[in-house]
């Protein structure tokens, strides 16, 4: 989730991210999918 | 058009959040405006982001920027985002923007290899990236190549096939550095295609990566 708060909040680009986080890109764009992903599920639960 | 191949959900997140280069955001404006698979999911990348900013706790500011951000809002004007995708036109509309009203064939295309012309599109100097269009002649073989950063090209008209299927118009190839792949062009048609990029394409032949400095890609 500190992928998608540091590109929401922060307003960084993924090559910063990466850059931050000391991770290849791929990673970071992996991570961003799986927390995108992961977010929608938990957000657009039916409650 | 029936689109085959969409934008990776890491890019669209980074579209929603605003944080994609110039040339990129280009491009993925154009394919949204064609595709309302990839606009739903930008729409619904916003929002969620929206949801995540609204979790944040609160900061205290003063009475007067309080007053002034709501006064902000009251004036300001709605957009839809991303705006409704439409379906006919030659071009998409945000490039259609950049074009200023000319046609495809009206631009003046540089020719820079046998069946390869391009045409650079301007961006603004804060911009790291870099946006042009690519007419490859029908027929024609790409070298073999890969990325030296990310990369992402909408097909405009035409087709090409690589190992990764048949691209063609509306479709979208969203490549980083690991991907190489070999663009054929089919034969009854030129393709032309909107790309971005953010570093040179890396050629694997050597004449490619001789040829390269005057092909400008």
């Amino acid at each position: 989730m500190e992928i998608l708060t540091l590109s929401f909040i922060e307003d960084l680009p993924q090559a910063e991210i990466a850059r931050r986080l000391s991770l290849p890109l791929g990673t970071v764009k992996s991570r961003m999918r799986l927390a995108y992903g992961h977010l929608r599920k938990t957000l657009e639960q039916p409650t | 058009v029936t689109i085959e191949h969409h934008l990776d959900a890491a890019t669209l997140v980074a579209y929603a959040a605003g944080t994609l280069d110039e040339a990129f955001n280009v491009v993925v404006a154009s394919h949204l405006d064609w595709c309302p698979a990839c606009a739903e999911e930008a729409r619904r990348a916003a929002l969620l982001g929206g949801e995540l900013i609204g979790k944040l706790a609160g900061t205290p500011v003063s009475e007067d920027c309080r007053s002034r951000t709501l006064n902000m809002l009251d004036t300001a004007t709605l957009h839809r985002f991303p705006k409704a995708p439409s379906t006919g036109g030659e071009v998409p509309e945000p490039l259609e923007y950049l074009l200023k009203g000319k046609s495809l064939a009206e631009l003046p295309w540089k020719r820079k290899a046998p069946g390869l012309a391009l045409y650079d599109l301007p961006l603004s100097e804060a911009s790291s990236g870099k946006l042009f269009l690519m007419r490859i002649a029908p027929g024609t073989a790409m070298p073999e190549h890969g990325h030296g950063g990310e990369e992402i090209t909408l097909i405009l008209s035409g087709a090409y096939n690589d190992r990764f299927g048949r691209y063609a118009r509306g479709d979208v190839a969203d490549l980083d550095e690991s991907i190489e792949h070999q663009p054929i062009v089919e034969k009854d048609a030129a393709c032309i295609c909107l790309v971005a990029t953010e570093a040179p394409t890396r050629f694997k032949s050597w004449p490619a990566r001789l040829l390269q400095p005057l092909i400008g890609i």
